[in-house]
């Protein structure tokens, strides 16, 4: 038999949504954005010094390349959040509207912090890049310097594109989730349409790194759309998310 | 803190178009500890899912302390069943899985934790997926009675845990109750070892609800007669038995039904010692399929 303590305080002080985002931070912001930075930079520099021991002059960023990684490490951990995490959360009495709210403000945080450093970086490259007499291009090889539209409007535009790479995955998992396997993969090219939205619409070719580079530019108003899209779908997520059953062989 | 009252009307659930739940109509009163019992795929775990807002009952209404309990934010987090899955961060170390329940549950008594878990030998440094089955199923149990939530359900809590680990449960339950009354559900098939601590039973077959009721009275709808097999056999004569046990030349029977008292009294009176009847007995009789049901 063991000792009984005191009750502790019985009343909450801490939001269900607010606990859940501290937890989530600390897991994916910590575990998975800080390492996957102290990972890459430090691989993206090596890479860059083999390469030019080899040519005569570097013309395309390094750190440019690492935005796939940006963009498909956090995705991925997305579709785990929605599937492994939400029935963790419900089933220890925390309501699934403070999940969505939890979710969609660490997939903006994760979204906003890694636009953040990976521009941080671009300009420490830029500076070395500068001081070495090379050119410092988009990984699309075409020679335009990747700030040529402002340093902020690119980082704005990673931002963007990587909280659309969140919030797809957010979606993929939960329809995965809530739909299955059939009708989660049928449901693909609507839980993907955010990343494609921002993909195709919200950034400019030659001013900024993107995988679609070919479509770009064939709107002004694409940016503005792409936020709407975005908003659009952290409401479905909303809805998918709202009265999802939780089963004991998916938690 | 107060127990949480428990009442369902004509609650259904339905799996696609496969029924788990129907017309469940029962009342849990607080601060008692309910039996709930039932064979594999009665919907014991279905209703409890239920009750946790885990899923949305598609008939009738669900009422915890007065109250629809999906996503009701304080009805929710006051709310615990603790199910085979666990539902833990299998990643994340013991303790950290206590740090979360800190934030996930208003009640949560940490250093009550602990020393549970000291008490059943469980490494707070451990993950998870670490653990033996019986090590899940205590961490369960220690997850359980730490949050001492209002209504707090133990689906099969038991599994996997040798017998001095479940002894060690059920006294802490009942101690833990005792201090701290609450609502307690406890879902179990080894009804021999948990009968004494239910005030109430309720018995699920097939998705529908078969009885509800005090404990008690339960077993005063029948009776054990034990002593020398030849006179067993004579005052069971005409009885409806439902168990039968033989040690030598020594047997018990169980009789189900409304059992006449001068019968009862006779029996004594020939030797034969009378008692209640076991619930184990009860349930397996009540639940056991009936001829046109098996020939069906």
């Amino acid at each position: 038999m063991t000792t009984t303590t005191a009750a502790p305080a019985t009343t909450r002080r801490t939001p269900q949504w607010l606990s859940a985002f501290g937890y989530l931070t600390g897991a994916y912001v910590y575990m998975l954005t800080l390492w996957f930075w102290a990972i890459v930079l430090p691989a993206t520099a090596v890479i860059i010094f083999l390469v030019s021991r080899n040519v005569d002059q570097v013309t395309s960023s390094g750190v440019a390349f690492s935005h796939h990684g940006a963009l498909w490490f956090p995705f991925s951990i997305a579709i785990i959040l929605s599937v492994t995490y939400l029935p963790i959360h419900v089933a220890n009495g925390m309501t699934r509207r403070s999940f969505t709210q939890a979710a969609l403000l660490v997939n903006v945080a994760v979204g906003a912090l890694n636009g953040v450093i990976a521009t941080l970086a671009l300009l420490v490259e830029r500076e070395i890049y500068d001081s070495l007499g090379w050119v410092h291009g988009g990984s699309d090889g075409a020679g335009i310097p990747v700030f040529n539209g402002g340093v902020l409007t690119y980082g704005f535009g990673l931002v963007v594109l990587f909280t659309a790479g969140q919030i797809a995955g957010s979606l993929v998992g939960i329809s995965y989730y809530r739909l299955g396997g059939w009708l989660g993969t049928i449901a693909l090219p609507l839980s993907l349409l955010p990343l494609a939205a921002v993909g195709f619409l919200g950034l400019g070719r030659g001013v900024q790194w993107n995988p679609w580079g070919w479509t770009a530019d064939i709107a002004p108003w694409g940016t503005a759309l792409a936020i709407a899209i975005l908003v659009a779908a952290a409401g479905v997520f909303h809805l998918l998310v709202r009265d999802v059953p939780i089963d004991s062989k998916k938690a | 803190m107060n127990g949480y009252a428990v009442s369902t009307e004509n609650l259904g659930l339905s799996y696609g178009r496969t029924p788990a739940l129907t017309d469940i109509t029962v009342n849990l009163a607080a601060d008692r500890i309910h039996g709930l019992l039932g064979r594999n795929g009665a919907g014991k775990t279905t209703l409890m899912s239920v009750l946790a807002s885990l899923r949305r009952a598609t008939r009738g209404t669900v009422r915890i302390d007065g109250q629809d309990p999906f996503e009701n934010q304080s009805v929710m987090e006051n709310v615990c069943l603790i199910r085979e899955s666990g539902d833990l961060l299998v990643d994340e170390r013991l303790k950290t899985n206590l740090t979360f329940l800190e934030g996930a549950r208003p009640h949560f008594d940490r250093p009550y934790a602990e020393s549970l878990m000291e008490a059943f030998r469980l490494n707070p440094r451990k993950k998870p997926q670490a653990l033996s089955r019986g090590q899940a199923s205590a961490f369960g149990a220690i997850v359980g009675l730490a949050t001492r939530a209002p209504l707090t359900m133990f689906d099969e809590v038991h599994l996997g845990m040798d017998a001095p680990s479940r002894q060690r449960f059920y006294n802490e339950l009942l101690t833990d109750f005792a201090e701290r009354p609450r609502t307690i559900v406890l879902s179990s098939h080894l009804i021999s070892e948990v009968e004494h601590m239910l005030e109430t039973v309720t018995i699920l077959h097939e998705g529908r609800l078969l009885l509800s009721g005090e404990a008690d009275d339960l077993h005063a709808r029948g009776a054990t007669l034990t002593g020398p097999a030849a006179t067993v056999d004579q005052h069971a004569s005409g009885l409806q038995v439902v168990g039968t046990r033989n040690l030598g030349p020594t047997r018990q029977v169980t009789v189900f039904g409304d059992l006449d008292e001068q019968a009862l009294e006779a029996a004594e009176h020939d030797g034969l010692q009378v008692g209640a009847v076991p619930l184990q007995d009860l349930f397996i009789h009540l639940t056991e399929p009936q001829p046109e049901e098996q020939a069906s």
